[in-house]
């Protein structure tokens, strides 16, 4: 772009529309944990929600007034954004938003990504990493590999009783997985082992 | 416009009048016919050659396309790994598209339920 390196995507819209674009993102975001959208489109609501959080956990009278006037239904996100997600969020040297590539959603094929609020109810990479290492116990490995172990240890350090949940979602797949499994995809798997990555 | 105001039979006669007068007919047409025949030696070495390079065939549809589809062709995708939660083939740095709905549709029954 002319001037120099954008310090940010115009996402092909002028400023009022991106605005509004991005205020809508933010609002769904955190009135439902989790949201699938473009890649571009979840990047710069990444940084949008992460400022919102960051006010919640400042909690003053000006930081509330600025979140009012950012949601388009602050009236049901304010409340939820200074108690329980300031208070899940506490601990955490930011980084409270995660932005995951899935398969292309839209039919031009843009790439899609998941934005989710980390250690919230629809945590995908929790339940991904969960999945992960139920599949390794249920194959008779201890050891995991590196990217999984990675990955528990950002899923479980700094979520309240994090190994414990975990823990929990792990033995629930285990008890879902076993009447569900047919048997030749297990065969299947096996064949398959080799690098395993998230 | 003003065309239309002569009538058919008025502009026939001006062109019989243009026909008949020989030296508006000498000065015009046929001066530059009889310069093209006094060199038609220097012009039939390059008539065949340089002016005549025209295509003589219209190209068809399919060696159009071919040739600019030329270079474009999808490349393959090698960039696959295997799902650690459920074994499938998957896109490296991409959320395994099985897992994913899985996950998504145990979310929507837990909110049911």
């Amino acid at each position: 772009m002319a001037g120099g390196a954008a310090k940010y995507r115009h996402l092909s819209r002028k400023s009022s529309h991106r605005q509004a674009l991005l205020r809508n993102l933010v609002t769904s975001l955190f009135k439902h944990e989790s949201i699938t959208t473009t890649w571009a489109k979840a990047k710069e609501a990444q940084r949008l929600a992460e400022k919102l959080i960051t006010l919640g956990k400042k909690n003053t009278e000006a930081s509330r007034r600025r979140a009012l006037e950012t949601f388009y239904t602050p009236h049901d996100i304010v409340p939820k954004l200074f108690g329980p997600l300031r208070e899940r969020y506490a601990e955490r040297p930011g980084g409270y938003t995660r932005v995951l590539r899935v398969e292309p959603k839209k039919d031009d094929q843009a790439p899609s990504a998941i934005l989710e609020l980390v250690d919230g109810p629809k945590d995908m990479r929790f339940n991904m990493t969960a999945r992960a290492v139920a599949r390794q116990r249920s194959k008779g490995f201890e050891t995991l590999n590196e990217l999984t172990v990675t990955n528990v240890r950002k899923v479980t350090q700094f979520r309240k009783d994090g190994v414990e949940q975990l823990e929990q979602a792990i033995q629930q797949l285990g008890l879902e997985e076993q009447p569900k499994k047919p048997a030749f995809r297990k065969v299947k798997a096996e064949e398959n082992e080799g690098d395993v990555r998230a | 416009m003003a065309a239309r105001l002569f009538s058919p039979a008025a502009s026939i006669a001006r062109w019989a009048q243009f026909v008949q007068n020989p030296s508006v007919l000498s000065q015009t047409l046929f001066q530059p016919a009889t310069l093209t025949l006094t060199i038609p030696g220097l012009l039939s070495d390059i008539w065949d050659s340089i002016l005549r390079a025209v295509p003589k065939k219209k190209t068809s549809h399919m060696k159009k396309r071919h040739r600019q589809m030329a270079g474009k062709a999808l490349k393959d995708v090698k960039n696959l790994n295997t799902c650690p939660g459920c074994g499938q083939i998957k896109r490296a740095h991409v959320l395994c598209p099985h897992c994913v709905s899985d996950i998504k549709k145990q979310w929507a029954t837990a909110k049911t339920a």
